[in-house]
């Protein structure tokens, strides 16, 4: 009964959001600045900031495995937050690429680490508590959740004020081929590997292994060792989650909320209640 | 001229062809002029063809391109290709794979390769259509697009970095020509498209005016052309029907008539009187007419030709015939003499002359009067023509002489006819005219072989020597001549005599002048020189008789008088005759009736200043034909000529004659001045003569002066000229004095 309750109630707000964005919110919201900066890499990286209420705290949010703040989970989320006067900042890793726009295709050449995308994200975490004053809550979105655990293992000393991993996933050692296959052409450094969802991925042994080694228990440890306070939220029916993950989740020191019937991606309404989930965390923090 | 040495002009025929080539050549011009239009616009046309074609090819390249640098900006706006520029170890893999792989690239691409912002490839590749390094003209902030002369495009466009600065550049290599012979024209050719050489790299706009290429037949211009083709066919054909019409048309309605016409016209040659020309009408109106007027003028024409006909016969009849006696005239018996000279020679044709002269005939008419003397002429004149054969022609060729010419006839025939005719005139009763005593006639004949040329020539003179032969009184009044007349006459003149007498009068050559002396009483002086004729022969000069003789039996007095005339001109103009002095010269009695006379004399007309010119003309020759002598002499007297009256009182003097004759001076015969050295009756008569003259105004000459008592004689009876051996005798010219000289009796 109590989920049926819920779930009207979940309805009705989400019919409201939904007549909501009908209108011409964009008079209400903060128009969206682009930034860029420079990377200490030495790239160029761009995000999206939303400046929003100074009384609301800052929220960076990390798009996916080899996408961009304009991937449709995280910038829905982003707007809808920016909505809610939530000073927001969506950076795009720049995978070595300067004011990189796209996705990186899986059989681009990938010389990028889960190393340069932390520190990309430092970067980002710092330039949101300058602008802000405030400490910023993290949000990473599948292997984005990844790369903020990755932060936080890096830079424990950031002002994180909480982190919300979504969709949060590790690197399957049964998808990835630990070895590669060796790409003659490529002069012997570049190997094609599978991970994630990339059956051909070009990269060095080094650059693959930052990510490779982001498995199920390089994640539950980082949980386990996180600084700053973890949320997980997890669709009820994302197919990446095997129900093993998902107890693991459970049993780990981090928050799980999951969202029933929502995919890997909360997409369609599911994101009205991401969004729930989230603005939920954020009045918490 | 005869039709066929008649220079031809063009006919029907030709000036038809003539046409009809006309419009031929009209129509050929105007087809040329109408082929010249449609090249005209079938170059326009191509022209317009042309046009469109370069401008859908200029669309088409325009497309292309923008199509290209869409794929470019794309390309420049891949994170990949800044990610290689950026880090390019592996930019070979990625070429072979990822920029292989890379959806939107050209379909026309040769090559593509990425470049850093120096313009160096990202890696050394041995296999890249590219160069390893770019030129530097390609390496600028707006793409460089440009056609090169290998034939393919190069397409250059920077990659824009983070900051403001070009990260590097992609070129690409692109096949245009291939491209452009994929796509679908609607105005040119897609396989006849090519590109000469080019001089240097052109941008694609320049593009459209360099290409060669064909243009798809237009079928609209290969309607126009076939129907102008067939049209124009036509329009030949409907030429040359027209044409054709046009010809059978000229044959049927002009020229068929017109050779009708013609040879209407020239059957009139055959029968110049005929009344018409043609009877059938015509087709056209206007050759009708003309046939019309063609019978009316023939009908007045065959008039005309009549008339003239008449006309024709009555001036033969006029010219050819005595107007008194009816029956032909000296000039038709010349005529017909030299006619049958020309002829008969060569036949063995007997032909006989018969010359007739009335006895006393000047008598007769002096006597009965002249209207009394023309009906004897016509009595005789009819007796003889009852008495001819058919065929036989009667000539009066003096005032009482006839001539008969008898063809076929021997001298015994001619003799028997002259008997008859004799006996008929004897047998006339003249008493009925008026004439108491008897008229007779006096007949000579001659007969020759037509064979013998010369003889047919010498029968005129024989016929008058045997006829004054039969004049003699005792002698029968018929006299055939033979050769003792000749004998008799002394007149046997050698055929070398001849010759040289009748060369001398056709060439001037050994004929000369002598002048004898005339003497003036009253100026004291010779005054003038009467002209003697002189022809030097084989033996000498000829005796003057004999050159009369066989003047007067040729007939050649005319021809004499104006050999003289020529001489005796050269020699006053030679100033051989003594100036203030002058000629008298002889002029026989057929020049003094000749109409001509005034002309032969006339360029001797500038010479009267200088020379007294004195014409001797004896009185027969002017009372034989006394008018017409009249007006010959009149006009020479008007131009400064004098007349004498030459041989006056040696025949039937007149003196009704002379009051009437045109002449200034009477010069008395010999005989009538040797009569005045006898102391008779007549030397009375004679005496009162040249009083009665003198009285009547005229000079007397006394010639043959050959004593001083005649001189004297003649002097005192007031004779103003004198003219003798006792004078002067007749001298060449040579001998002449210089100048005029006092003569002394």
């Amino acid at each position: 009964m109590d989920q049926v309750q819920a779930r009207c109630a979940r309805a009705v707000r989400g019919c409201f959001v939904f007549l909501l964005l009908l209108l011409p919110l964009t008079a209400l919201a903060d128009q969206p600045d682009l930034v860029r900066e420079k990377m200490p890499n030495g790239r160029v990286a761009l995000a999206t900031w939303h400046p929003g209420h100074e009384d609301k705290p800052p929220v960076l949010i990390l798009h996916g495995f080899l996408q961009t703040r304009e991937f449709p989970t995280v910038a829905r989320l982003g707007e809808s937050l920016a909505e809610e006067g939530y000073p927001v900042l969506l950076p795009t890793l720049t995978l070595g690429v300067d004011t990189r726009r796209k996705s990186l295709p899986c059989e681009a050449v990938h010389l990028h680490s889960m190393e340069q995308d932390a520190e990309e994200v430092a970067y980002w975490v710092k330039w949101l508590q300058r602008r802000t004053g405030k400490p910023v809550t993290v949000i990473g979105h599948s292997a984005g959740s990844s790369t903020m655990l990755a932060l936080s293992q890096r830079h424990p000393e950031l002002p994180v004020s909480r982190m919300i991993l979504v969709s949060l996933l590790s690197f399957r050692p049964e998808e990835a081929s630990v070895e590669g296959k060796p790409v003659p052409s490529a002069g012997g450094r570049l190997r094609e590997y599978r991970i994630a969802f990339c059956k051909r991925y070009p990269s060095t042994p080094e650059a693959f292994a930052s990510y490779r080694a982001w498995d199920a228990k390089r994640t539950l440890q980082a949980l386990a060792d996180a600084p700053w306070p973890v949320s997980v939220i997890l669709g009820g029916a994302d197919d990446r989650v095997t129900p093993q993950w998902r107890a693991r989740l459970k049993a780990s020191p981090a928050e799980l909320r999951v969202v029933e019937e929502a995919g890997h991606f909360f997409d369609t309404q599911y994101e009205f209640d991401l969004l729930d989930e989230v603005m939920d965390l954020l009045g918490g923090a | 001229m005869s039709r066929e040495g008649r220079h031809r002009q063009p006919g029907l025929t030709f000036y038809s062809l003539a046409f009809l080539a006309l419009v031929v050549a009209s129509f050929l011009v105007v087809a040329g002029i109408g082929l010249f239009s449609v090249r005209s616009f079938d170059r326009q046309l191509a022209e317009v063809a042309d046009r469109l074609a370069r401008r859908e090819l200029a669309t088409v390249i325009h497309s292309i391109e923008q199509e290209w640098r869409r794929s470019m900006e794309a390309l420049t706006g891949w994170d990949e290709v800044r990610q290689q520029i950026e880090n390019p170890v592996y930019y070979p893999y990625w070429r072979g794979h990822r920029l292989r792989e890379y959806g939107k690239l050209p379909e026309d691409l040769v090559g593509v390769e990425v470049y850093d912002a120096r313009g160096r490839m990202l890696a050394t590749l041995s296999d890249s259509r590219l160069p390893h390094r770019l030129r530097s003209e390609m390496l600028g902030t707006e793409p460089y697009l440009r056609l090169h002369p290998d034939g393919l495009v190069w397409f250059v466009a920077p990659v824009a970095g983070a900051g403001k600065g070009i990260l590097g550049f992609v070129a690409m290599k692109l096949d245009l020509l291939k491209r452009l012979r994929q796509h679908h024209y609607r105005y040119l050719l897609a396989d006849s498209l090519a590109l000469g050489a080019l001089p240097r790299p052109l941008s694609l706009s320049e593009l459209p005016m360099r290409f060669h290429f064909r243009v798809p037949p237009s079928p609209e211009l290969g309607l126009l052309k076939q129907s102008m083709t067939r049209t124009m066919m036509m329009v030949v054909l409907a030429v040359l029907l027209l044409a054709l019409v046009f010809y059978a048309a000229a044959l049927r309605l002009l020229r068929q008539p017109l050779q009708r016409l013609l040879q209407a016209v020239r059957g009139l040659e055959d029968d110049p009187s005929a009344g018409t020309v043609l009877d059938e009408s015509l087709p056209l109106a206007e050759l009708d007419e003309i046939r019309e007027a063609l019978n009316a003028y023939q009908s007045r024409l065959s008039q005309v030709h009549r008339h003239l006909d008449r006309k024709n016969q009555e001036l033969w009849e006029l010219a050819y015939h005595d107007g008194l006696t009816g029956s032909y005239n000296r000039r038709a018996f010349d005529e017909h003499w030299n006619a049958l000279l020309d002829t008969v020679p060569g036949s063995r044709m007997p032909v006989s002359l018969v010359l007739f002269d009335c006895n006393h005939f000047k008598a007769i008419n002096d006597t009965y009067g002249h209207q009394v003397g023309d009906l004897v002429l016509q009595t005789i004149a009819g007796i003889i023509q009852s008495n001819l054969r058919n065929g036989d022609n009667l000539y009066r060729v003096g005032g009482d002489e006839f001539v008969l010419i008898l063809l076929d006839a021997d001298a015994e025939a001619a003799r028997r006819l002259a008997e008859r005719i004799m006996d008929a005139v004897r047998g006339y009763d003249f008493s009925r005219l008026g004439i108491e005593e008897p008229v007779r006639l006096s007949i000579g004949i001659a007969s020759a072989i037509a064979e013998h040329a010369e003889q047919l020539r010498n029968m005129y003179w024989e016929a008058d020597l045997a006829m004054y032969h039969a004049k003699r009184p005792g002698f029968h009044h018929i006299a055939l001549f033979s050769e003792d007349m000749k004998s008799e006459a002394g007149s046997v003149f050698s055929s070398q005599t001849i010759a040289t007498v009748t060369e001398a009068i056709e060439t001037g050559r050994n004929l000369v002048m002598y002048y004898q002396p005339i003497h003036s009483f009253r100026e004291g002086r010779v005054v003038y020189y009467e002209a003697l004729v002189r022809i030097h022969g084989e033996h000498g000069v000829i005796n003057p008789a004999e050159i009369f003789q066989i003047v007067e039996s040729r007939r050649l007095e005319q021809d004499l008088d104006r050999a003289v005339f020529r001489q005796v001109r050269a020699d006053l103009e030679q100033g051989l005759i003594p100036e203030g002095t002058g000629v008298s010269i002889n002029v026989s009695g057929p020049s003094v009736t000749e109409p001509a006379l005034f002309d032969w004399l006339e360029p001797m007309a500038g010479l009267l200043e200088r020379y007294r010119i004195v014409l001797e003309v004896t009185e027969t020759s002017l009372i034989r034909q006394i008018y017409e002598a009249s007006r010959s002499l009149d006009r020479l007297r008007a131009a400064g000529f004098k007349v004498a009256l030459d041989d006056f009182g040696s025949g039937y003097s007149s003196l009704r004659y002379l009051a009437s004759m045109p002449v200034d001076v009477v010069k008395f015969d010999i005989t009538l001045v040797r009569g005045l050295a006898e102391r008779n009756r007549q030397a009375q008569v004679i005496e009162g003569l040249v009083q009665l003259i003198r009285a009547a105004g005229y000079p007397i000459v006394a010639e043959g002066i050959e004593n001083e008592e005649m001189l004297e004689r003649v002097r005192r009876l007031g004779f103003e000229f004198v003219q003798g051996f006792h004078i002067g005798r007749p001298a060449p010219p040579q001998a002449l004095p210089g100048g005029a000289r006092s003569g002394t009796a």
